[in-house]
């Protein structure tokens, strides 16, 4: 195993993945656990929850973690090079497509269906994290409350993010002392 | 060509619950406050995002530094969408080491995300509403949700599927 090799694995993982991060994680498990034995289970489900806890993208920081376990900053900028090239090149090329094809009417229909197709993920998703969050009711209120706010009131994301999670540290350590 | 760097790294930076998180970031920054893309265009790059490999956010920074400034635009985008993971995973492990005892970090980490489901709801609001507003959409969307939960496929093939009704509907309009 050298970075070179890290640099291919990562290539490979974000190659296959359609769907975004969370698609990503049990790939990258099936090839770095399963085919590689580059680190166990165990290690490997800390490492995820690390990359889930800070913000940014899941795969990134899934790359750099275990780029820098394996081989420091050179394995790191390997991994994360691996794991950003693929993606960066093909949407290049459909974005010069689709700049070239953008009036053709077939195109047009199928981004029209396209967007209906991607309604439906966003709100499954929706529907699995509420079934995810479903025990914390006030945080399920507000997160629903806030997202009224972006949409109608045109409010800015970033405020309603931090307005919401204070809210709730606030109303959670209230209720510790009660 | 900065602007776009500083959106992207602002999108890197807030993240939280990886990219459909940041949907609503990306929607923001790009869409309402700049003004590179118009609503509609947005909408065919979530969409183009959803249906090639690799994470949405890197999808979308390429995309977008494209449709603005050519091949640099895309690396400076995708670069200020990496870049604060490096920042973040370092800060994660100071503060792991320092103040594990003092406060609970995972517990903020947790109620970060937890709000993020907020933005993800305004995500799929803002892109429900101008993608599903007729007949034929309610219907698509409908027939595609059922499948999407009895078949449980990849939701490439949900994307897809749907993109070639919509194809098929357009000979007949």
């Amino acid at each position: 195993m050298n970075p070179i090799k890290l640099f291919v694995i990562f290539s490979k993982v974000s190659s296959v993945t359609i769907g975004g991060g969370y698609a990503m994680i049990p790939v990258i498990e099936d090839f770095l656990v399963k085919k590689y034995k580059l680190l166990d289970q165990e290690d490997f489900l800390n490492i995820i929850s690390k990359a889930q806890t800070v913000p940014g993208v899941i795969a990134i920081n899934t790359a750099i973690l275990l780029g820098y376990r394996l081989f420091g900053i050179i394995g790191a900028t390997f991994a994360v090079l691996g794991s950003a090239l693929p993606p960066f090149l093909i949407v290049l090329i459909v974005a010069t497509l689709f700049n070239k094809f953008s009036d053709n009417k077939i195109v047009n229909g199928f981004f029209f269906g396209a967007r209906v197709g991607v309604t439906v993920i966003l709100s499954n998703l929706c529907f699995q994290l509420f079934i995810k969050y479903k025990k914390h009711k006030l945080g399920l209120l507000f997160a629903s409350i806030g997202a009224l706010m972006i949409v109608f009131l045109k409010l800015p994301s970033i405020l309603i993010l931090f307005s919401i999670t204070l809210i709730i540290i606030i109303m959670e350590k209230g209720k510790e002392h009660v | 060509m900065f602007n776009l760097f500083l959106s992207f790294l602002k999108i890197g930076f807030l993240a939280f619950g990886g990219g459909y998180g940041a949907l609503s970031l990306i929607q923001d920054e790009i869409v309402h406050l700049n003004h590179w893309i118009d609503p509609e265009t947005f909408l065919n790059l979530i969409a183009i995002a959803q249906i090639t490999p690799g994470p949405i956010a890197i999808n979308s920074a390429t995309f977008v530094g494209f449709e603005l400034f050519g091949i640099y635009g895309s690396i400076v985008a995708t670069l200020g969408v990496i870049l604060p993971s490096v920042f973040w995973l370092f800060l994660l492990e100071l503060i792991i080491k320092l103040l594990s005892k003092k406060i609970d970090i995972q517990k903020i980490f947790f109620t970060l995300r937890l709000s993020t489901f907020s933005l993800i709801i305004a995500a799929t609001l803002r892109i429900g509403i101008s993608s599903i507003f007729d007949v034929f959409t309610i219907i698509l969307f409908v027939g595609a949700f059922t499948v999407l939960k009895v078949f449980k496929p990849s939701v490439v093939w949900i994307v897809l599927g749907c993109g070639i009704c919509g194809i098929i509907y357009s000979f007949f309009y």
